[in-house]
Protein backbone atom coordinates (compact mmCIF):
# COMPACT_ATOMS: atom_id res chain seq x y z
CA UNK A 1 0.00 0.00 0.00
CA UNK A 2 1.47 3.51 -1.31
CA UNK A 3 1.00 6.80 -0.45
CA UNK A 4 -0.09 8.39 -4.30
CA UNK A 5 2.50 10.64 -6.22
CA UNK A 6 1.22 14.35 -4.72
CA UNK A 7 -0.68 13.61 -2.01
CA UNK A 8 1.72 14.62 0.98
CA UNK A 9 1.79 18.07 1.83
CA UNK A 10 5.58 19.25 0.61
CA UNK A 11 7.05 19.69 3.96
CA UNK A 12 5.72 15.51 4.97
CA UNK A 13 7.24 14.44 1.64
CA UNK A 14 10.59 16.63 2.33
CA UNK A 15 10.62 14.91 6.11
CA UNK A 16 9.97 11.62 5.22
CA UNK A 17 12.51 11.44 2.95
CA UNK A 18 15.07 12.39 5.07
CA UNK A 19 13.94 10.49 7.79
CA UNK A 20 14.35 7.80 5.19
CA UNK A 21 18.24 8.63 4.34
CA UNK A 22 20.50 7.43 6.68
CA UNK A 23 18.70 4.11 6.54
CA UNK A 24 19.21 4.13 2.71
CA UNK A 25 22.96 5.25 3.33
CA UNK A 26 23.42 2.16 5.54
CA UNK A 27 22.01 0.07 2.91
CA UNK A 28 23.59 1.08 0.45
CA UNK A 29 26.85 0.62 2.71
CA UNK A 30 25.99 -2.88 3.46
CA UNK A 31 25.49 -3.88 -0.31
CA UNK A 32 28.57 -2.64 -1.25
CA UNK A 33 30.42 -4.76 1.51
CA UNK A 34 27.84 -7.65 0.45
CA UNK A 35 29.08 -7.45 -3.40
CA UNK A 36 32.79 -6.71 -2.71
CA UNK A 37 32.62 -10.13 -0.79
CA UNK A 38 30.32 -11.91 -2.61
CA UNK A 39 30.40 -10.30 -6.91
CA UNK A 40 27.71 -13.03 -7.46
CA UNK A 41 25.10 -11.91 -5.00
CA UNK A 42 24.88 -8.76 -7.45
CA UNK A 43 22.75 -10.74 -10.18
CA UNK A 44 20.86 -12.53 -7.21
CA UNK A 45 19.90 -9.55 -5.60
CA UNK A 46 18.41 -7.63 -8.64
CA UNK A 47 16.23 -11.40 -9.23
CA UNK A 48 15.06 -10.57 -5.84
CA UNK A 49 14.08 -6.66 -6.74
CA UNK A 50 12.17 -8.27 -9.45
CA UNK A 51 10.58 -10.84 -7.52
CA UNK A 52 9.11 -8.55 -4.92
CA UNK A 53 8.21 -5.67 -8.13
CA UNK A 54 6.09 -8.63 -9.63
CA UNK A 55 4.65 -9.78 -6.69
CA UNK A 56 3.86 -6.38 -5.80
CA UNK A 57 1.73 -5.12 -8.55
CA UNK A 58 -1.00 -7.46 -7.41
CA UNK A 59 -2.82 -4.33 -6.29
CA UNK A 60 -6.39 -4.04 -4.20
CA UNK A 61 -8.01 -0.58 -4.54
CA UNK A 62 -8.27 0.72 -0.72
CA UNK A 63 -10.02 3.79 0.56
CA UNK A 64 -7.31 6.19 1.69
CA UNK A 65 -5.58 7.52 -1.58
CA UNK A 66 -3.89 4.41 -1.47
CA UNK A 67 -4.08 0.67 -2.39
CA UNK A 68 -3.22 -2.86 -1.12
CA UNK A 69 -1.11 -5.52 -2.55
CA UNK A 70 1.42 -8.50 -1.12
CA UNK A 71 4.77 -6.63 -0.28
CA UNK A 72 6.80 -9.24 -0.62
CA UNK A 73 8.99 -7.44 2.03
CA UNK A 74 9.40 -9.92 4.27
CA UNK A 75 10.50 -13.06 2.13
CA UNK A 76 13.02 -10.55 0.88
CA UNK A 77 14.05 -9.35 4.16
CA UNK A 78 14.50 -12.96 5.57
CA UNK A 79 16.79 -13.46 1.99
CA UNK A 80 18.94 -10.76 1.83
CA UNK A 81 18.65 -8.99 5.47
CA UNK A 82 17.04 -5.09 6.63
CA UNK A 83 19.90 -2.57 5.29
CA UNK A 84 19.87 -4.62 1.57
CA UNK A 85 16.60 -5.42 1.44
CA UNK A 86 15.52 -1.29 2.07
CA UNK A 87 17.70 -0.03 -0.71
CA UNK A 88 15.91 -3.17 -3.08
CA UNK A 89 13.16 -2.21 -1.56
CA UNK A 90 13.27 1.87 -2.81
CA UNK A 91 14.28 0.58 -6.05
CA UNK A 92 11.05 -1.23 -6.55
CA UNK A 93 9.12 1.42 -5.50
CA UNK A 94 10.66 4.06 -8.10
CA UNK A 95 10.05 0.99 -10.98
CA UNK A 96 6.49 1.08 -9.66
CA UNK A 97 5.59 4.81 -9.48
CA UNK A 98 7.06 4.71 -13.25
CA UNK A 99 6.21 2.13 -15.04
CA UNK A 100 2.71 1.26 -13.09
CA UNK A 101 1.42 4.63 -11.65
CA UNK A 102 1.83 3.41 -8.85
CA UNK A 103 3.09 5.41 -5.52
CA UNK A 104 5.05 8.33 -6.56
CA UNK A 105 8.47 10.12 -6.87
CA UNK A 106 7.64 12.85 -4.10
CA UNK A 107 6.23 10.12 -1.72
CA UNK A 108 9.15 7.54 -2.52
CA UNK A 109 10.48 8.76 0.97
CA UNK A 110 7.25 8.32 2.61
CA UNK A 111 6.48 4.85 0.76
CA UNK A 112 10.43 3.71 1.34
CA UNK A 113 10.05 4.43 5.46
CA UNK A 114 7.24 2.68 5.78
CA UNK A 115 7.56 -0.39 3.26
CA UNK A 116 11.02 -1.02 3.04
CA UNK A 117 12.41 0.15 6.29
CA UNK A 118 9.64 0.09 8.70
CA UNK A 119 8.17 -3.37 6.78
CA UNK A 120 11.63 -4.60 6.54
CA UNK A 121 13.56 -4.00 9.58
CA UNK A 122 10.37 -5.26 11.67
CA UNK A 123 10.14 -8.47 9.59
CA UNK A 124 13.73 -9.32 10.53
CA UNK A 125 13.52 -8.34 14.56
CA UNK A 126 10.67 -11.17 14.13
CA UNK A 127 12.55 -12.91 12.42
CA UNK A 128 15.59 -13.09 14.84
CA UNK A 129 13.50 -12.83 17.75
CA UNK A 130 11.64 -16.03 16.57
CA UNK A 131 14.83 -17.84 16.07
CA UNK A 132 16.14 -16.89 20.00
CA UNK A 133 13.04 -18.49 21.30
CA UNK A 134 12.97 -20.93 19.46
CA UNK A 135 9.71 -20.74 17.50
CA UNK A 136 8.63 -23.05 15.29
CA UNK A 137 10.00 -21.73 11.95
CA UNK A 138 7.62 -21.71 9.92
CA UNK A 139 5.53 -19.73 12.48
CA UNK A 140 8.56 -17.45 12.57
CA UNK A 141 7.94 -16.84 8.93
CA UNK A 142 4.12 -16.53 9.16
CA UNK A 143 4.95 -13.68 11.77
CA UNK A 144 8.06 -11.71 9.88
CA UNK A 145 5.51 -11.66 6.79
CA UNK A 146 2.13 -10.89 8.17
CA UNK A 147 3.25 -8.92 10.91
CA UNK A 148 5.72 -6.67 8.40
CA UNK A 149 2.72 -5.85 6.72
CA UNK A 150 0.75 -4.77 9.84
CA UNK A 151 3.60 -2.68 10.37
CA UNK A 152 3.75 -1.26 6.86
CA UNK A 153 0.00 0.04 7.14
CA UNK A 154 0.02 1.16 10.99
CA UNK A 155 3.47 3.16 9.63
CA UNK A 156 1.41 4.52 6.61
CA UNK A 157 -1.45 5.23 8.18
CA UNK A 158 0.69 7.52 11.13
CA UNK A 159 2.20 9.11 8.08
CA UNK A 160 -1.32 9.92 6.53
CA UNK A 161 -2.63 10.90 10.10
CA UNK A 162 0.25 13.47 10.53
CA UNK A 163 -0.56 14.78 7.11
CA UNK A 164 -4.39 14.91 7.30
CA UNK A 165 -5.34 15.44 10.76
CA UNK A 166 -8.80 15.64 11.90
CA UNK A 167 -10.63 18.41 12.04
CA UNK A 168 -12.21 17.79 15.32
CA UNK A 169 -10.04 14.91 16.66
CA UNK A 170 -6.54 15.87 15.98
CA UNK A 171 -3.64 13.14 14.72
CA UNK A 172 -5.15 10.65 17.24
CA UNK A 173 -8.42 10.63 15.62
CA UNK A 174 -7.10 10.81 12.27
CA UNK A 175 -5.00 7.63 12.98
CA UNK A 176 -7.64 5.74 14.01
CA UNK A 177 -9.92 6.38 10.96
CA UNK A 178 -6.80 5.75 8.81
CA UNK A 179 -6.24 2.48 10.57
CA UNK A 180 -9.96 1.45 10.62
CA UNK A 181 -10.48 2.25 6.70
CA UNK A 182 -7.08 0.30 5.98
CA UNK A 183 -7.61 -2.73 8.47
CA UNK A 184 -10.69 -3.76 5.85
CA UNK A 185 -8.09 -4.84 3.42
CA UNK A 186 -4.71 -5.17 4.77
CA UNK A 187 -5.64 -7.34 7.97
CA UNK A 188 -6.67 -9.79 5.48
CA UNK A 189 -3.83 -9.47 3.17
CA UNK A 190 -1.10 -9.70 5.96
CA UNK A 191 -2.67 -12.97 6.85
CA UNK A 192 -2.31 -14.23 3.73
CA UNK A 193 0.55 -13.31 2.75
CA UNK A 194 2.47 -14.62 5.84
CA UNK A 195 0.28 -17.97 4.88
CA UNK A 196 1.58 -17.40 1.42
CA UNK A 197 5.23 -16.93 2.48
CA UNK A 198 5.17 -20.27 4.84
CA UNK A 199 3.72 -22.16 1.89
CA UNK A 200 6.20 -20.95 -0.37
CA UNK A 201 9.03 -21.49 1.56
CA UNK A 202 8.14 -25.09 2.33
CA UNK A 203 7.71 -25.38 -1.78
CA UNK A 204 11.03 -24.51 -2.16
CA UNK A 205 12.26 -26.25 1.06
CA UNK A 206 10.85 -29.77 -0.49
CA UNK A 207 11.86 -28.89 -4.17
CA UNK A 208 14.69 -26.67 -4.16
CA UNK A 209 16.13 -26.79 -0.89
CA UNK A 210 20.35 -27.07 -2.00
CA UNK A 211 19.77 -24.02 -4.26
CA UNK A 212 17.86 -22.27 -1.79
CA UNK A 213 20.64 -22.97 0.99
CA UNK A 214 23.19 -21.94 -1.52
CA UNK A 215 22.67 -17.90 -0.89
CA UNK A 216 20.22 -17.76 2.16
CA UNK A 217 21.88 -20.33 4.80
CA UNK A 218 19.40 -18.93 7.17
CA UNK A 219 16.54 -20.29 5.44
CA UNK A 220 17.90 -23.92 5.66
CA UNK A 221 15.35 -26.34 6.61
CA UNK A 222 12.89 -22.79 7.92
CA UNK A 223 9.64 -23.37 6.65
CA UNK A 224 8.03 -26.92 8.55
CA UNK B 1 0.75 -1.28 -18.35
CA UNK B 2 3.93 -1.84 -17.56
CA UNK B 3 5.26 -2.96 -21.01
CA UNK B 4 2.41 -0.15 -22.94
CA UNK B 5 4.28 2.55 -20.46
CA UNK B 6 8.03 1.18 -21.30
CA UNK B 7 7.16 1.08 -25.39
CA UNK B 8 6.01 4.41 -25.09
CA UNK B 9 9.31 6.13 -23.61
CA UNK B 10 11.63 4.29 -26.03
CA UNK B 11 9.03 5.42 -29.43
CA UNK B 12 7.94 8.50 -28.55
CA UNK B 13 8.91 11.55 -30.60
CA UNK B 14 10.44 13.42 -27.52
CA UNK B 15 12.98 10.31 -26.47
CA UNK B 16 16.33 11.57 -27.21
CA UNK B 17 15.35 14.80 -24.90
CA UNK B 18 15.67 13.61 -21.23
CA UNK B 19 17.36 16.80 -19.97
CA UNK B 20 14.76 18.85 -20.79
CA UNK B 21 11.78 16.74 -20.05
CA UNK B 22 13.20 16.04 -16.50
CA UNK B 23 12.99 20.21 -15.81
CA UNK B 24 10.07 20.65 -17.13
CA UNK B 25 8.55 17.68 -15.41
CA UNK B 26 10.63 18.87 -12.44
CA UNK B 27 9.29 22.89 -12.66
CA UNK B 28 5.27 21.51 -12.83
CA UNK B 29 5.86 18.94 -9.83
CA UNK B 30 7.38 22.15 -8.03
CA UNK B 31 4.13 23.92 -9.47
CA UNK B 32 1.59 21.40 -8.07
CA UNK B 33 3.35 20.98 -4.68
CA UNK B 34 3.84 24.29 -3.76
CA UNK B 35 0.98 26.48 -5.59
CA UNK B 36 -2.22 26.81 -4.25
CA UNK B 37 -3.93 23.42 -5.57
CA UNK B 38 -6.83 24.70 -6.81
CA UNK B 39 -5.50 27.04 -9.08
CA UNK B 40 -2.14 25.31 -10.43
CA UNK B 41 -3.19 21.70 -10.71
CA UNK B 42 -5.52 22.35 -14.30
CA UNK B 43 -2.79 24.03 -15.21
CA UNK B 44 -0.09 21.97 -14.36
CA UNK B 45 -2.15 18.73 -15.65
CA UNK B 46 -3.15 20.31 -19.05
CA UNK B 47 0.54 21.44 -19.77
CA UNK B 48 1.89 17.46 -18.92
CA UNK B 49 -0.67 15.77 -20.79
CA UNK B 50 -0.59 18.10 -23.52
CA UNK B 51 3.02 17.72 -23.73
CA UNK B 52 3.05 13.68 -23.59
CA UNK B 53 0.27 13.73 -25.92
CA UNK B 54 0.42 16.29 -28.72
CA UNK B 55 4.24 17.06 -28.32
CA UNK B 56 5.47 13.52 -27.64
CA UNK B 57 2.85 11.62 -29.58
CA UNK B 58 2.03 9.68 -27.05
CA UNK B 59 -1.42 7.78 -27.69
CA UNK B 60 -3.99 9.74 -25.61
CA UNK B 61 -6.00 6.37 -25.30
CA UNK B 62 -2.97 4.97 -22.88
CA UNK B 63 -2.00 8.13 -21.59
CA UNK B 64 -5.87 8.67 -19.84
CA UNK B 65 -6.49 4.91 -19.49
CA UNK B 66 -3.30 4.83 -17.39
CA UNK B 67 -4.70 7.52 -15.73
CA UNK B 68 -8.03 5.74 -14.55
CA UNK B 69 -6.64 3.53 -12.29
CA UNK B 70 -4.76 6.34 -9.86
CA UNK B 71 -7.99 8.74 -10.21
CA UNK B 72 -10.54 5.83 -9.06
CA UNK B 73 -7.87 5.38 -5.93
CA UNK B 74 -7.82 9.08 -5.46
CA UNK B 75 -11.74 9.81 -5.45
CA UNK B 76 -12.16 7.11 -2.80
CA UNK B 77 -9.31 8.28 -0.92
CA UNK B 78 -10.88 11.72 -1.10
CA UNK B 79 -14.42 10.33 0.99
CA UNK B 80 -12.12 9.48 3.93
CA UNK B 81 -10.69 12.69 4.14
CA UNK B 82 -14.60 14.51 3.98
CA UNK B 83 -15.08 12.00 7.18
CA UNK B 84 -14.72 13.18 10.42
CA UNK B 85 -14.00 11.41 13.80
CA UNK B 86 -15.47 12.35 16.97
CA UNK B 87 -13.54 10.07 19.45
CA UNK B 88 -15.22 11.09 22.75
CA UNK B 89 -18.54 10.23 21.41
CA UNK B 90 -17.55 7.34 18.69
CA UNK B 91 -19.01 9.01 16.06
CA UNK B 92 -18.40 9.59 12.28
CA UNK B 93 -19.55 12.86 10.46
CA UNK B 94 -18.85 14.87 7.64
CA UNK B 95 -16.58 17.81 8.14
CA UNK B 96 -16.66 21.26 5.40
CA UNK B 97 -12.83 21.59 6.44
CA UNK B 98 -12.30 17.95 5.75
CA UNK B 99 -13.58 18.60 2.21
CA UNK B 100 -11.68 21.69 1.56
CA UNK B 101 -8.79 19.37 2.25
CA UNK B 102 -9.94 16.75 -0.05
CA UNK B 103 -10.52 18.54 -2.71
CA UNK B 104 -6.95 20.22 -2.79
CA UNK B 105 -5.37 17.15 -1.82
CA UNK B 106 -6.82 15.12 -4.92
CA UNK B 107 -6.34 18.10 -7.23
CA UNK B 108 -2.76 18.44 -6.04
CA UNK B 109 -1.95 14.56 -5.96
CA UNK B 110 -3.92 14.19 -9.76
CA UNK B 111 -1.20 16.43 -11.25
CA UNK B 112 1.02 15.16 -9.06
CA UNK B 113 -0.04 12.02 -10.98
CA UNK B 114 -0.31 13.44 -14.46
CA UNK B 115 3.67 14.42 -14.58
CA UNK B 116 5.31 11.47 -13.02
CA UNK B 117 3.20 9.77 -16.14
CA UNK B 118 4.25 12.42 -18.64
CA UNK B 119 7.99 11.49 -17.30
CA UNK B 120 7.46 7.87 -17.50
CA UNK B 121 5.78 7.91 -21.10
CA UNK B 122 8.58 9.99 -22.59
CA UNK B 123 11.92 9.60 -21.05
CA UNK B 124 13.32 5.77 -21.08
CA UNK B 125 14.78 4.66 -18.55
CA UNK B 126 18.34 4.47 -19.69
CA UNK B 127 17.67 8.10 -19.84
CA UNK B 128 16.72 8.79 -16.26
CA UNK B 129 19.75 6.28 -14.85
CA UNK B 130 21.74 8.61 -16.86
CA UNK B 131 20.85 11.69 -15.08
CA UNK B 132 20.87 10.36 -12.05
CA UNK B 133 24.36 9.26 -12.59
CA UNK B 134 25.07 12.86 -13.67
CA UNK B 135 23.27 13.35 -10.15
CA UNK B 136 25.75 11.78 -8.43
CA UNK B 137 23.68 8.93 -7.37
CA UNK B 138 26.25 5.43 -5.79
CA UNK B 139 27.14 3.45 -9.37
CA UNK B 140 26.07 0.23 -7.12
CA UNK B 141 22.66 1.87 -6.54
CA UNK B 142 22.31 2.70 -10.53
CA UNK B 143 23.74 -0.90 -11.34
CA UNK B 144 21.06 -2.48 -9.05
CA UNK B 145 18.48 -0.49 -11.05
CA UNK B 146 19.49 -1.29 -13.88
CA UNK B 147 19.98 -4.89 -13.33
CA UNK B 148 16.19 -4.72 -11.77
CA UNK B 149 14.79 -3.02 -15.08
CA UNK B 150 15.92 -6.12 -16.82
CA UNK B 151 14.74 -9.19 -14.86
CA UNK B 152 10.87 -6.93 -14.33
CA UNK B 153 9.62 -7.71 -17.89
CA UNK B 154 10.87 -11.62 -18.17
CA UNK B 155 9.24 -12.19 -14.39
CA UNK B 156 6.28 -10.04 -15.31
CA UNK B 157 6.03 -12.43 -18.54
CA UNK B 158 6.88 -15.47 -16.45
CA UNK B 159 4.33 -14.70 -13.64
CA UNK B 160 1.41 -14.39 -16.06
CA UNK B 161 2.16 -17.48 -18.04
CA UNK B 162 2.25 -19.16 -14.88
CA UNK B 163 -0.96 -17.92 -13.87
CA UNK B 164 -2.76 -18.67 -17.25
CA UNK B 165 -1.37 -22.12 -17.27
CA UNK B 166 -2.98 -22.54 -13.62
CA UNK B 167 -6.09 -21.00 -14.57
CA UNK B 168 -6.59 -23.51 -17.33
CA UNK B 169 -5.63 -26.16 -15.27
CA UNK B 170 -9.14 -24.57 -13.30
CA UNK B 171 -6.29 -24.22 -10.36
CA UNK B 172 -8.42 -20.88 -8.93
CA UNK B 173 -11.67 -22.83 -8.62
CA UNK B 174 -12.14 -22.78 -5.05
CA UNK B 175 -10.01 -20.64 -2.34
CA UNK B 176 -8.15 -23.39 -0.53
CA UNK B 177 -6.83 -24.70 -4.36
CA UNK B 178 -6.60 -21.02 -4.93
CA UNK B 179 -4.30 -20.37 -1.95
CA UNK B 180 -2.12 -23.20 -2.79
CA UNK B 181 -2.01 -22.38 -6.30
CA UNK B 182 -1.12 -19.04 -5.59
CA UNK B 183 1.94 -20.01 -3.13
CA UNK B 184 3.23 -22.45 -6.18
CA UNK B 185 3.18 -19.88 -8.62
CA UNK B 186 4.90 -17.09 -6.36
CA UNK B 187 7.49 -19.95 -5.09
CA UNK B 188 8.03 -21.20 -9.36
CA UNK B 189 8.44 -17.22 -9.91
CA UNK B 190 11.21 -17.58 -7.36
CA UNK B 191 13.12 -20.61 -8.84
CA UNK B 192 12.73 -18.71 -12.19
CA UNK B 193 14.01 -15.55 -11.15
CA UNK B 194 17.14 -17.49 -9.92
CA UNK B 195 17.50 -19.17 -12.95
CA UNK B 196 16.82 -16.03 -14.90
CA UNK B 197 20.30 -14.50 -12.84
CA UNK B 198 22.29 -17.23 -13.18
CA UNK B 199 21.65 -17.17 -17.35
CA UNK B 200 22.19 -13.25 -16.76
CA UNK B 201 25.50 -13.69 -14.76
CA UNK B 202 26.49 -16.49 -17.42
CA UNK B 203 25.79 -14.06 -20.27
CA UNK B 204 27.32 -11.00 -19.14
CA UNK B 205 30.53 -12.26 -17.69
CA UNK B 206 31.41 -13.40 -21.29
CA UNK B 207 31.08 -9.90 -22.48
CA UNK B 208 33.29 -9.15 -19.55
CA UNK B 209 30.42 -8.03 -16.97
CA UNK B 210 32.61 -6.76 -13.54
CA UNK B 211 30.65 -3.90 -11.65
CA UNK B 212 29.24 -1.75 -14.46
CA UNK B 213 26.74 -2.10 -16.65
CA UNK B 214 27.03 0.23 -19.77
CA UNK B 215 23.47 0.88 -21.52
CA UNK B 216 24.18 2.95 -24.88
CA UNK B 217 21.90 6.02 -24.97
CA UNK B 218 20.39 7.68 -28.39
CA UNK B 219 22.46 11.18 -28.63
CA UNK B 220 20.80 13.66 -27.39
CA UNK B 221 18.83 16.24 -29.37
CA UNK B 222 18.12 19.04 -26.41
CA UNK B 223 19.66 22.48 -27.23
CA UNK B 224 19.40 25.63 -25.54
CA UNK B 225 15.94 26.43 -26.74
CA UNK B 226 14.33 23.35 -25.66
CA UNK B 227 15.82 23.56 -22.08
CA UNK B 228 14.71 27.25 -21.99
CA UNK B 229 11.00 26.31 -22.97
CA UNK B 230 11.48 23.72 -20.54
CA UNK B 231 12.05 26.01 -18.14
CA UNK B 232 9.79 28.35 -19.07
CA UNK B 233 6.09 26.37 -19.20
CA UNK B 234 6.53 25.24 -15.48
CA UNK B 235 6.90 29.23 -14.84
CA UNK B 236 4.49 30.31 -16.56
CA UNK B 237 2.26 27.89 -15.20
CA UNK B 238 3.32 29.09 -11.69
CA UNK B 239 2.19 32.56 -12.33
CA UNK B 240 -0.55 31.56 -13.67
CA UNK B 241 -1.58 29.51 -10.69
CA UNK B 242 -0.35 32.44 -8.30
CA UNK B 243 -2.06 35.44 -10.07
CA UNK B 244 -4.83 33.23 -10.05
CA UNK B 245 -5.00 32.30 -6.65
CA UNK B 246 -4.17 35.45 -5.37
CA UNK B 247 -7.83 36.26 -7.37
CA UNK B 248 -9.05 33.50 -5.43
Amino acid sequence: MHIMEGYLPVTHAIGWTAASLPFLVWGVKKLKDRLRDDPEARLLIAAGGGFTFVLSALKLPSVTGSCSHPTGIGFGTVLFGPAIMSVVGCVVLLFQALLLAHGGLTTLGANCFSMAIAGGYSAWAIWRLGGAVRLPPGLTIFLAAALSDLVTYCVTSVQLALAFPDPVGGVAASTVKFLGVFAVTQVPLAISEGLLTVLVMNLLRSHAGEIVAGFAPALKGAAR
Amino acid sequence: MLHAIDACAHTNRWRTQGGPMALFCAGLMGCALLAPPLAAAPFVAAAASAAAVLGARVPAALFFRTLLVPAGFLATGALALCVTLDLEHARLGFSGAGAATALATTLRAAAGVTVTLCFACIVPTAQWIALLRRARVPAVVLDLLLLVYRTLFVLDAEFLAIRRAQDNRLGFRTARVAGRNAARAVAVLFLRSLQRAARLERGLAARGYVDRLPVLTPPSTATRHTYAVAALVPALVAVAAVVLGAGQ
